[in-house]
């Protein structure tokens, strides 16, 4: 396909100077082959071959082009898809085209030749500022149908279902000083602080360095200006001082110097595994922000229309990429860029037709060359209209002179197809923003100024509002010294040799004209298609409704009309409003509003880097892990544990069964390495565990051990625990194989803030030991294969062995994990393989199964044990009726004044067997337990099911329920089982020891 | 059945990843003695020289033989070595110290070593630290992957690193620690660069 706008190469060697047009680069958009150049943006590839709509506002659905050529670019946000990954909300603008790209918009027309937003536009009286709030209330049962039509409306893309073999990384850098931006202040900035030694990150946003100084003639110490910039940062990029970061954008600055980048690494596919975006965590002492100013559009009836764009960036475009955006151009302007323009589109070939100069009488040099070149000039014009039809774009822009009180404007119809716009410059400060510092807005230049900046933060260049460059130069460089004066405490010197000293030669702008909305008495009709936010779709009109309606605060305004909500942040519209706003003299100082991290789009991708895969959150793994090769592998309680052990085609529901069998009838081993074990140590152990405990702990014998509640500030249960007394002065706190997470944190917490002064020392003794259960009929049969002089029954009974076993040290007990019999044996981790190995050899002859997770929880329901995920909704001791765990005579433990509340001082539930009376229902956990299956919702519920599962003891179905003590025992109970109800009957929850089960 | 074969607690090939410029390796599990003393005690000053052999700053870690000791905080410390010998120099420490909390902590932690010209390049990916000014021998409680852990600047010609980690999280870490080492490009940071373009 032919690019129909590109230049012709040997036109003039000013346009097109970063493409390469010896490599061309295939791509589609919305399913329509493209051709484009290396060293193309996604932007420029689109408008050289022709493509016109790349995205529709939020609101009106109203068709929208490129309008910018920088970061500020409002409407093309597209979904690109490459081989190693598709990613929506790519910003056109600053996106490297690569091969076979398929770029999508999804806006395009139907097969009908529209697209169903349409009809939005014609709607745009009936949908006012504030219409969400106001229409989408009713009924609320629409919410969820709302709730998709507006995500769909407001063209936020779509989440990719995975990522993709692209990779993401982030990396962590200290630094001294980090310039944010690399134009001409930047640089400056740059070479100040380097020259004193300090470590200089320079972040740029685009892959090269220079900011807009193509855009722009003239010379610098005798050269021109673009070759001068490619010395200076030739040169710093020599220094061994600068870290330059191509590519990179700045997204977010905090406190303390903190800062985030996002880096596109590369085209991906270079090299394997392929490296996406890599993110930055910067560590500075002091920042320079020199972002520069984005160019404002002006806000005339139409100025939405595709086909309508900044001055600047279609002198831009033609300059970097060989890109006439068209052929007929009408330019207006209330600055010098328009006469820039101007004369780069008549050298690229292109009419313009005329200059509209808001200004009444413009007097610069740029004017006067212009009018001696014969370009048509209008002093004292402003658009007022556009003419665009769905098939052609624009084809007629309105002009009226701006000299009226009184009388209709004059109105004059121009024929172009390309309508040109410069409303002067507004200062970046968006990063500023974020850190808290007032923005004011500056009604005489159109545009918000910092009021005080923090220490160590700086800005330079048109961040400051300094648009000519020498004073940008020299401002970068006063930047540059006092961010390294702050970072040495040292005042900045004035020995050097300052960018004010070189001779820069570059003609002077006039001041622009900061202007509002066009005509300057216009008629509602015509602020209704005054487009600020070409995002979100808000208009002069809704804005003049916001302050009718009492929105006065610039915060308030905002999230009434949605303004800057977008995925451009607004920043484009942010100086235009403002200037509305103040216009309208509401009686407020007009301050931006908040700016909130990030300043792009980002990649969830990348935030989450190396977190993502099956098991996203890191948990930790038993020593046993590794070593009983399970495919199936639960998280729970931070540890990363087998849930089963299938064998051949097995899945996990049959293994867990088989497993259950195997602990019931012959032995099962199971690993307990993440059961927690802590040490207590000190004269005043026992004392500060009666202060951690509701239990009363004192008086345990040398040897002997007991359960013991830990209750968090509010009074609810946190862990059940065994306390085992070692010596007079020493204790190990034990917790269950789920339970026990971040244990001995929260003691030390304790140990630390309540009792500095009790000698008590932790010791956390997890890591170092492996533990293993050995359980069912065959335990004391497989014991006395594995020491033969060992008395089995007397440990079984409660009695425990600690001393040393096979060359190791070894404890041995009765545990009681799952309600059979068990033996716990708690070995160094080191020893816990080669002696599992060992009895699985013993053990095999008598049965000895390996069990998982789902076997440990199955059998710990059959036994009525409570789970450890009851511990998670909030339940106090006297809920789950261990009030033995509770001395409310001690004077104080951790947890007693919450647990004395009126509402948690008795037992608010209790925790039942449940058994459904169908026997083939399985009752799902947290169904809840209602009396009134047949009434619509709201019904009476009466509790829920924590629990639940198939017994292959007992060839049923079994569940326990958390069941409030009002619940009057007898009661018909069901639970909704596929829109019917499912009666439940309540019984003793220690199932195996009853009868009514069999 | 027979007496107790100990296997490294960190189940992974020996070497992890090996460029050029970059390895990642699993050592054996050290010996590990963990002391506690509470900081009201008098006799911590005492403990902590016996530790040391002599005094030394907070947080440097002081070569002692074939011992290398640690303080990880007030009356905190930990004494790295050989495994086999780990067991007698508890019971030494018990008898020199019975007020503090003395336990052989082998086993509870793996120990790796990264080493090579990359590896601040890796650190810098992994750890928020500013691990630049860590002179060789001297030690830094940090989190690496946000996994916390010890890390101790080895007296090499090389740069090199030993990580001790907890043996819960060795799995985690040195999964980690290989995947980002096959995705990371060098950073070529504060170097002399070719002229960017403008």
């Amino acid at each position: 396909m032919k690019a129909r706008k590109r230049l012709q190469p040997g036109r003039d060697n000013r346009f097109g100077r970063l493409i390469d047009r010896a490599t061309p680069l295939h791509f589609t958009f919305d399913g329509r082959t493209c051709l484009g150049f290396a060293g193309d943006t996604i932007a420029s590839a689109l408008l050289a071959n022709g493509v016109q709509i790349v995205g529709r506002g939020a609101r009106f659905g109203r068709p929208r082009g490129i309008i910018a050529i920088g970061a500020d670019e409002p409407n093309a946000f597209l979904t690109v898809a490459d081989a190693h990954a598709s990613r929506p909300n790519v910003q056109a603008t600053t996106t490297p085209l690569i091969e076979g790209m398929a770029v999508t918009s999804g806006h395009g027309r139907s097969r009908f030749g529209w697209n169903p937003a349409d009809i939005l536009d014609h709607a745009r009286p009936f949908m006012p500022a504030g219409f969400y709030y106001k229409a989408f209330k009713w009924p609320a049962k629409a919410s969820p149908f709302y709730e998709r039509l507006l995500r769909r409306a407001v063209s936020a893309g779509r989440a990719p279902a995975s990522t993709g073999d692209a990779g993401y990384e982030h990396v962590h850098l200290h630094a001294d000083v980090l310039v944010v931006g690399g134009g001409l202040a930047g640089l400056a900035a740059a070479e100040a602080a380097a020259s004193r030694g300090l470590s200089v990150v320079l972040a740029e946003a685009d892959c090269r360095l220079g900011g807009m100084v193509d855009a722009y003639d003239g010379r610098v110490e005798g050269v021109p200006l673009l070759e001068w910039t490619a010395r200076k940062a030739a040169g710093l990029a020599a220094f061994g001082n600068i870290h330059i970061l191509r590519g990179t954008t700045a997204i977010g600055l905090f406190e303390g110097g903190q800062a985030v980048l996002v880096e596109r690494v590369s085209a991906p596919g270079t090299d394997r595994p392929p490296l996406a975006e890599r993110l930055w965590k910067l560590r500075t002492k002091a920042i320079v922000v020199a972002t520069g100013a984005t160019e404002k559009p002006l806000m005339f009836p139409g100025n939405d229309r595709p086909g309508v764009m900044l001055a600047t960036s279609a002198r831009l475009f033609a300059r970097r990429y060989g890109v006439l955006p068209g052929q007929r151009f009408v330019i207006a302007t209330s600055g010098d860029e328009g006469y820039r323009t101007a004369a780069d589109i008549s050298a690229a070939g292109g009419e313009v037709v005329r200059i509209a100069d808001l200004r009444i009488q413009p007097d610069g040099s740029l004017f006067h060359i212009s009018k001696a070149h014969g370009l048509s000039v209008s002093p004292g014009t402003a658009p007022v209209g556009t003419e665009w039809r769905r098939r052609g774009g624009i084809n007629g822009a309105t002009l009226a002179n701006r000299l009226t009180f009184d009388a209709p404007a004059l109105e004059q119809r121009v024929e172009c197809d390309t309508v040109l716009v410069s409303g002067g410059w507004s200062p970046s400060l968006g990063l500023v923003g974020q850190l808290g510092v007032p923005l004011d807005f500056d009604e005489s230049v159109g545009g918000f100024h910092p009021k005080a900046l923090p220490p160590g933060l700086f800005t330079a260049g048109g961040a400051n509002g300094i648009l000519d460059a020498a004073p940008v130069l020299q401002d970068g460089w006063r930047a540059g010294e006092q961010a390294a004066a702050y970072v040495l405490g040292a005042a900045s010197t004035g020995d050097r040799v300052r960018p004010s000293d070189v001779d820069v030669d570059i003609t002077w702008d006039e001041p622009a004209e900061a202007v509002g909305m066009l005509p300057d008495i216009a008629s509602p009709e015509q602020r209704s298609t005054a487009f600020v936010d070409f995002r979100q779709d808000v208009t002069v009109a809704d804005l003049h409704l916001a302050a009718q309606e009492g929105y006065t605060s610039p915060e308030h305004l905002k999230r009434y009309v949605k303004l800057g909500q977008g995925l451009d942040q607004g920043k484009m519209a942010a100086s235009n409003a403002a200037m509305v706003q103040t216009r309208l003299k509401l009686g407020e100082s007009v301050q931006h509003t908040t700016s909130r991290p990030p300043l792009v789009p980002v990649s969830l991708a990348l935030l989450a880097a190396a977190h993502h895969g099956t098991h996203p959150r890191q948990a930790r793994t038993t020593p046993l892990s590794s070593r009983l090769k399970s495919e199936l592998l639960q998280e729970t309680g931070g540890w990363l544990m087998a849930s089963a052990f299938p064998q051949g085609d097995e899945d996990h529901e049959s293994s867990v069964r088989r497993e259950v069998l195997a602990a019931r009838h012959r032995v099962g081993m199971l690993d307990a390495g993440s059961s927690a074990r802590i040490v207590v140590d000190g004269p005043d152990a026992e004392r500060f565990l009666g202060l951690v405990s509701s239990t009363k702990l004192d008086g345990i014998p040398i040897g002997a051990s007991r359960p013991a509640a830990l209750l968090d500030e509010d009074g609810f249960l946190r862990d059940q625990i065994e306390v085992s007394r070692i010596s007079a002065s020493r204790f190990i706190v034990s917790a269950g194989i789920e339970a026990g997470a971040g244990l001995c944190d929260w003691l030390e917490r304790w140990r630390s803030s309540e009792g500095p002064a009790l000698r008590v020392t932790l010791a956390d003794e997890t890591e170092r030991l492996g533990r293993v259960v050995l359980v069912g009929p065959n335990v004391p049969a497989l014991l006395s294969n594995m020491a033969p002089d060992f008395d089995v029954h007397s440990i079984l009974r409660g009695a425990s062995f600690r001393g040393e076993l096979l060359g190791t040290e070894m404890h041995l007990h009765a545990s009681s994990h799952t309600g059979a019999p068990e033996l716990e044996i708690a070995l160094p981790a080191g020893y816990v393989a080669d002696f599992c190995a060992q009895v699985a050899a013993l053990g095999a002859p008598l049965g000895l199964t390996p069990i998982g997770l789902g076997a440990l929880r199955r059998l710990q329901l059959e036994a009525g044990l409570i789970p450890g995920q009851v511990l998670t909704e909030k339940v106090t001791p006297f809920d789950l009726g261990l009030d033995r765990l509770v001395d409310v005579e001690k004077p104080e433990f951790v947890g007693k004044r919450g647990l004395a509340r009126p509402a948690l001082s008795f037992a608010r539930h209790r925790i039942h067997g449940a058994l459904p009376v169908s026997a083939t229902l399985l009752p799902p956990v947290g169904a809840s337990l209602v009396l009134d299956p047949e009434k619509l919702p709201p019904r009476t519920v009466v509790g829920h099911i924590c629990a639940s599962g198939y017994s292959p003891t007992l060839r049923r179905p079994i569940a326990l329920a958390l069941v409030g003590t009002g619940h009057i025992e007898g009661t018909k109970t069901f639970i909704i089982q596929s829109g019917a109800g499912q009666e439940i009957r309540f019984v003793d929850r220690h199932f195996l020891a009853r009868e009514h089960v069999q | 059945m027979s007496p107790l074969l100990w296997m490294d607690t960190l189940d992974a090939p020996r070497s992890f990843a090996a460029a050029d410029s970059l390895a990642i390796v699993i050592l054996e599990d050290p010996g590990v003695v963990e002391v506690r003393a509470h900081t009201s005690d008098t006799s911590l000053s005492g403990l902590e020289a016996a530790l040391r052999g002599f005094p030394r700053e907070f947080s440097q870690a002081g070569q002692t033989a074939e011992w290398r000791t640690i303080r990880q905080d007030p009356g905190h410390w930990l004494v790295l070595g050989p495994r086999e010998s780990a067991s007698e120099l508890s019971c030494r420490l018990r008898e020199g110290s019975r007020d503090a909390l003395v336990t052989d902590a082998t086993g509870g932690y793996s120990l790796l070593r990264i080493m090579g010209a990359d590896t601040s390049e890796l650190m810098l990916r992994l750890c928020s630290q500013d691990l630049s000014g860590v002179q060789p021998d001297d030690a830094r409680g940090t989190a690496l992957a946000g996994i916390h852990c010890l890390l101790i600047r080895e007296r090499a010609p090389l740069e090199s690193w030993l990580v001790l980690v907890p043996r819960s999280w060795s799995t985690v870490l040195s999964e980690r620690l290989v995947r980002t080492a096959e995705l990371a490009r060098p950073l070529g940071l504060f170097k002399p660069a070719p002229p960017p373009p403008v």
